[in-house]
């Protein structure tokens, strides 16, 4: 009975994967968190200019994708992990291989270790909801976030640094230069959203009142006449790197080196540019028009590791 | 021609020994020891009150569920290690067990085409089958659109059809309404002996195990009380279950001498004839006593009530004060109060050891 | 020997330990690993102002500053002293004799009093930095000191990953605010929506069993497809329209907001008012007259017959329904994640901390899992007890004539009960009319298109097979398995094995699917049964999921086929696996179609244990529609997509409810 139901189930699964042929064999697997709208272009691109390499791309927030690699390590289906900040490449080390590209060296920054490749430049400048929040009372810096008006209007809602990178990068960049009393202050009565596109969205919505954003986003959203103010603190602005890599065991890896180095092109990081307003990580590349230059801002880096942080901040939050 | 029959019956017929045979459920022995042997071509039954033993003997006969101890011997084969699938019998079950999403062709059908009949034979047996049991033209219609009889009588069908030589029935009748009971019994017995297969039959309504049998043991606690043909477990119970069982019976207890039977209150029955000494349980079916004229009987006695049976009339009798109700039958009405004299015809005494 | 010629009975030791194995061992690992602990760790930040130690980042051992450097407590007597050489070095003293070696993967190690560390650094680099971190060194000085050279401004933690079973995850859970608040928040949400959504759906269940109500078929039936809708839709659909930026609040003009704890209740209400409404309303209906009739003919008016009769012989399906909902609401993972903004629950917080992009903490996971289901068994038990009390279960010998209403009084209930429909049924609504609106940035346009339709054909059909062939396979394997479970445990009854496969099969009742699902990776993440990643990991928690449903389903058709029909073949010849199959089995069949069914309704709207054990290219159209509502990439797609998840869902279901009995989404157990 049971070697029937097993011969019935494997035979009738196999019947329904050949069916459906979603994974070929051949194909270079890329593990992406960009959404469709980033990422559809480019591959289109890649696309003409490999005719030859067919690509399976797989979506999933940062987290979701390293937690697949970590699980798959050693059999994985995965070549490429592209998108996701450069520190969750340097904290899961094991599971990508150093690859040397040739447009490393046109990059705003390069990895010792060639680990990972830089593709973007996302800071995070301040988003107020003005459906919550009057004119007159902006904030102009992230000082001003700890004014205590905001919280009849929503509140500020903060990523949690252990469960969003870019809450991560905000948080410890943050602590870095101004200190975990500010921090302190700013998490008293702050909403800790489960997720970077929890908070963007809150804040969107007016559910909240102020966060940050990823600048691009931001600067769509604007531009689609959404009831925001994006603003660059004057006092600090925080950022991440985009990257990519090949992961570890890579099962086609000429593929995934030609991927690599087709992310690194000037022609793909204008693709980039035009249809998503980031700022490239070429050095060659002018920012999108909507985005103010780097030049005018103070950007601010991410000083405490990680651990340092969500553990800091839970105490923080604990309390 | 009835001697060729005979014949005939006797090669087709199982011999079936029960030897030693066990069971228990948990802690719980239904089945204690029993030996018996089933001769071919017999009626067989097994009776008793329900909780006896005795559906657990048929089954244990079937195959249903093993046994702890003993051994079932067909035809002197033992088969108490062969699954019920490996055993060539027909069982009929109490509420028939036809199979509802089936038509009743393909119900009688079934075990033919385990046995790979060829399909025209197949068709051909099965009509013989229904014939047999008296059913024409319902192949194509589903049990429950047919009557308890029929159903009952399909299931006989689809028993029979496999041609066993030992059948097995397990209160086939209980179902069904009195009147239908009653002609039915004549007709199974018919079949069975045409057909000259062993039959076991389960019952525990002893009007129908005394018409239908050859012999009847009677079953109670997982014993047989008495194995016997019908004249004699009525005539002659082995004991005052079976008594008390089959039939109905006053039972006087006292101590027999040569003056006759002293009861338990001092009376005294002179029965000066009988071969009976020492303690024990004198057993009189109502049917056994005599109303005659006061004084004129063993004992005299007061009609106490009287019910109307249809039949005859059912009296209670009390000889004295102290003394058990006596019960009798007779065709007429004995006046309520009435003094009467009671005259006992035959007797069974139960020795108190016994 | 015999035991060996029995199907039936390797069959049950089989499955025995198949369920063992894919049920039982996983939730002893979650229970291990929410007892082990790691043996401790200290970190120490060595910058320009000198060598302090991260408080926050050290557990277990003491950290004391002297005059001679860091003072560390190992142990009764043993210590460490560290102290800084230099800007980047340290000097380590030992009380002990004091090992450093790099191991097999080029870790660094060190042995210190019965200890052993593993030892780590971060230091920070920025934005545009390409510095090469100085690698971590160890040099012996001499027997019980050691110089650990490092990169500036470095954090070096120094980790005992040695395991020793600890109450600490326990004491972190139930001191810790957010873990607290999560079970706080778990169990209001639970106990209050399945409180609200019991007095509309037990009353309304009372009206429409017990008077004459105009379509009460149509109504049963309504409600009957609310019940199996897709569990994280309506969160989405209420936030679209009642959310701070929402259709009708931005309509109206109004300053409120349904995203919060009162939100997540409102949803959830909605979700689980079917559950209690079909039990409810099958075991009004299933009063016998003659209970009524009784009391009636003792003089007992209408409303105390209601109150004496009635209700209390309908309780135990009525119980049977709140536990279902209180279940399902306690379990629901997307209401909470996606209308829920900071409030946390239960299978969120499971779910983030086991798989985040950062801070991941499975032991975190391990410990609320156990939790929850510590809380959904005292529910279970709670209901049980219940019922072992009152353990009546009322078949109507007679049906109940149905009371005549007032014109005014019918007309009420019918407009209560299209409110409470309009209620279950505004997330599909909402979903089909976003299906042909246009979306921009995660927001709706006012203009008709059929563009999502195209968009979704052209690009994304591969999840709606997935979904499929997922279901087909995962209800295909449930039923059979079912079945035969269901045959040992109601006809085999062997002894040890049959209770215990029973108890076993009986297990998933109470593990929400995020929980299961953590417990398959757990178990199956490595060699050599290493199935995460593949499809048959999603079949697999689906079957055990389902399980429940069709050995309940199969055993409750069993016990209607009496075993004398099986006997019946068994004297004719026939042998237990044919008698299996030629018999019982067709036997059975209705009640297992039905079993299946709701299996594989199951199966194509489960959500909590996708998300977790999903690995592309096995991407069920579940995990693509709730992912896009999180991140609001294009939701018309994904309305779209809902749409035919809806049809997949909709057609078995009208076949079943046209041909069979179905009682509610959890199958009446």
């Amino acid at each position: 009975m049971l070697k029937w139901t097993l011969q019935h189930l494997v035979a009738g699964a196999l019947a329904s994967a050949s069916l459906l042929s979603i994974a070929h064999a051949g194909d270079l697997v890329v593990y992406t968190a960009h959404g469709e709208a980033t990422s559809a272009p480019i591959l289109e691109a890649f696309a003409k200019a490999h005719p030859d390499v067919k690509v399976t791309v797989v979506r999933g927030g940062t987290g979701e994708i390293v937690e697949r690699l970590r699980a798959e390590a050693g059999n994985g289906s995965a070549d490429i992990m592209w998108g996701g900040p450069t520190q969750t490449f340097e904290e899961n080390a094991a599971l990508f291989q150093p690859y040397e590209s040739a447009s490393d060296a046109d990059m705003v920054t390069v990895d010792p270790n060639h680990l990972w490749h830089p593709f973007t430049v996302l800071l995070q400048p301040i988003i107020v909801s003005t459906k919550r929040v009057e004119p007159a009372a902006l904030p102009k810096t992230q000082a001003d976030l700890l004014s205590p008006d905001f919280a009849k209007d929503g509140g500020l809602i903060i990523p949690d640094p252990a469960k969003s990178g870019t809450g991560y990068t905000i948080l410890s960049a943050l602590a870095g230069n101004f200190g975990w009393d500010f921090i302190g202050k700013l998490a008293k009565d702050a909403r800790i959203a489960p997720g970077s596109d929890d908070a963007f969205n809150a804040v969107r919505d007016g559910e909240a009142a102020v966060g940050w954003i990823n600048e691009d986003l931001g600067a769509k959203w604007k531009a689609q006449g959404l009831p925001i103010a994006i603003i660059y603190p004057t006092d600090a602005v925080t950022g991440q790197i985009d990257a990519q890599a090949i992961v570890k065991g890579a099962q086609h890896l000429d593929d995934a080196k030609s991927f690599i180095d087709f992310l690194g092109t000037k022609a793909a990081h204008e693709i980039v540019r035009d249809a998503t307003v980031r700022r490239s990580a070429r050095k060659d590349i002018t920012p999108p028009a909507a985005l103010p230059d780097m030049a005018t801002l103070t950007i601010v880096s991410a000083v405490d590791p990680r651990p340092v942080v969500t553990a800091r901040f839970q105490e923080i939050r604990g309390k | 021609m009835a001697h060729s029959a005979i014949q005939d019956a006797e090669a087709k017929g199982c011999n079936v020994v029960i030897d030693g045979v066990s069971k228990t459920f948990g802690q719980n022995a239904v089945l204690r020891d029993i030996s018996l042997t089933i001769k071919p071509g017999e009626f067989f039954t097994l009776l008793g009150p329900s909780g006896c033993g005795k559906t657990t003997l048929l089954r244990a006969i079937a195959g249903f569920h093993p046994i702890n101890g003993g051994r079932i011997l067909f035809n002197g084969q033992d088969v108490s290690a062969l699954p019920a699938w490996d055993r060539n019998i027909g069982f009929v079950f109490q509420n028939y067990a036809l199979w509802p999403n089936k038509t009743v062709f393909d119900n009688v059908a079934y075990g033919l085409k385990l046995r790979k009949v060829p399909r025209d034979a197949v068709a051909e047996r099965v009509r013989a089958a229904l014939a047999q049991v008296e059913l024409q033209g319902v192949e194509t219609r589903y049990p429950a659109e047919m009557s308890g009889g029929m159903q009952q009588r399909i299931a006989l069908a689809r028993a029979l059809v496999i041609d066993p030589p030992l059948l097995l029935m397990d209160e086939p009748m209980s179902n069904l309404d009195a009147r239908l009971r009653v002609s039915l019994r004549h007709e199974m017995r018919a079949l069975q002996k045409r057909l000259g297969l062993t039959a076991i039959y389960v019952t525990h309504d002893q009007e129908e195990a005394l018409e239908m049998s050859d012999r009847i043991a009677v079953m109670q606690h997982g014993i047989v009380q008495q194995l016997a043909d019908p004249e004699t477990i009525y005539a002659r119970p082995a004991n005052r279950f079976v008594a008390e069982f089959v039939g109905s019976a006053n039972f006087l207890e006292g101590t027999f001498d040569a003056d006759g039977l002293r009861l338990a209150d001092g009376l005294r029955l002179p029965m000066t004839d009988r071969p009976h000494r020492g303690p024990g349980t004198l057993v009189v079916r109502p049917e056994q006593l005599r109303i005659i004229a006061a004084g004129q009987g063993l004992v005299d006695a007061v009609v106490e009530d009287r019910r109307y049976m249809g039949k005859a009339w059912s009296h209670n009798l009390r000889v004295s004060p102290s003394s058990p109700l006596i019960s009798v039958e007779t065709r007429n009405a004995l006046d309520l109060g009435s003094r009467v004299g009671v005259e006992i015809e035959t007797v069974t005494f139960l020795p108190a050891e016994a | 020997m015999r035991p060996l010629r029995d199907t039936w009975l390797i069959f049950s030791i089989v499955a025995l330990l198949l369920c063992g194995v894919t049920i039982v061992i996983p939730q002893i690992r979650l229970m291990a690993a929410s007892l082990f602990d790691e043996g401790g760790r200290f970190t120490l930040l060595h910058n320009r102002d000198g060598l302090q130690a991260v408080p926050e980042m050290t557990s277990r051992y003491g950290v004391a500053q002297t005059p001679e450097g860091l003072a560390i407590t190992l142990g009764t007597a043993a210590g460490l002293t560290v102290a800084a050489a230099d800007d980047r070095t340290l000097l380590i003293t030992g009380t002990e004799p004091l090992e450093g070696r790099r191991d097999a993967a080029g870790a660094l190690e060190l042995a210190a009093g019965g200890a052993r560390f593993t030892l780590s650094q971060q230091a920070p680099r920025t934005l545009f930095g390409t510095n090469t971190l100085a690698p971590l060194d160890l040099q012996p000085q001499s027997d019980s000191v050691i110089r650990l050279s490092h990169a500036a401004n470095a954090y070096i933690t120094f980790e005992n990953t040695a395991l020793a079973l600890s109450p600490v995850h326990y004491l972190a859970f139930f001191t810790r605010s957010e873990t607290v608040s999560a079970t706080i928040n778990s169990l209001v949400i639970a106990l209050t929506s399945t409180g609200l959504a019991a007095a509309v759906g037990v009353s309304l269940a009372y009206l429409v069993a017990r008077y004459q109500i105009a379509g009460s078929t149509a109504i049963v039936f309504l409600v009957t497809m609310a019940s199996v809708s897709p569990p994280f839709l309506g969160a989405y659909a209420w936030r679209l329209l009642l959310g701070r930026n929402g259709l009708i609040t931005t309509s109206l003009g109004l300053d409120v907001s349904i995203v919060g704890l009162h939100g997540v209740i409102w949803v959830i209400t909605w979700l689980v008012f079917p559950i209690i409404f079909l039990l409810s309303h099958s075991s009004f209906q299933s009063l016998d007259a003659g209970h009524i009739e009784a009391a009636e003919s003792l003089g007992a008016a209408p409303a105390r017959v209601r109150f004496s009769i009635e209700i209390p012989l309908a309780l135990p399906g009525i119980i049977t329904g709140l536990y279902l909902a209180t279940m399902a609401a306690l379990s629901d993972f997307g209401t909470p994640r996606i209308i829920g903004l900071d409030v946390n629950a239960l299978p969120v917080l499971i779910y983030t901390s086991f798989l985040s992009e950062a801070g991941r903490n499975p032991a975190l996971a391990a410990t609320g899992s156990v939790v929850l289901i510590t809380l959904s068994s005292l529910f279970l038990m709670a209901q049980q007890l219940y019922l072992a009390r009152r353990g009546f279960s009322v078949v109507a010998a007679r049906a109940l004539p149905r009371k005549r209403l007032s014109p005014a009084a019918h007309a009420l209930v019918l407009a209560a009960v299209g409110l409470a429909l309009l209620m279950a049924f505004t997330p599909h609504l909402t979903v089909l009319v976003s299906s042909f609106m246009e979306w921009r940035v995660g927001l709706p346009r006012a203009d008709f298109t059929l563009a999502n339709y195209a968009t979704m054909l052209r690009s994304g059909l591969g999840p709606a097979w997935v979904t499929l062939s997922l279901g087909l396979a995962g209800t295909l394997a449930a039923t059979l398995l079912g079945l035969g479970i269901a045959y040992v445990v109601i006809r085999k009854r062997y002894r040890l094995i049959a209770p215990l496969l029973s108890f076993t099969v009986m297990m998933p009742y109470v593990i929400p699917g995020t929980v299961l699902g953590i417990g398959l990776i757990m178990m199956f993440n490595q060699a050599p049964v290493q199935l995460t990643g593949t499809w048959f990991i999603l079949a697999l928690a689906y079957l055990i999921r389902n399980l429940p449903f069709t050995v309940k389903a199969s055993e409750a058709a069993l016990r209607r086929v009496h075993p004398a029909l099986e006997e019946a073949a068994l004297s004719l010849g026939a042998r237990p696996l044919r008698v299996f199959a030629t018999i019982t089995t067709p036997l059975v069949l209705a009640g297992a179609v039905t079993g299946a069914t709701l299996t594989f309704l199951h199966i194509v709207t489960e959500l909590s244990s996708t998300i977790v054990l999903y690995r592309p290219p096995w991407k069920p159209m579940t995990a693509v529609i709730f992912e896009n509502t999180l991140v609001d990439a294009d939701f018309g797609v994904s309305a779209a997509q809902t749409i035919l998840l809806m049809l997949i869902i909709y057609i078995p279901l009208y076949f079943i409810v046209r041909y069979g009995q179905i009682q509610g989404k959890s199958g009446g157990s």
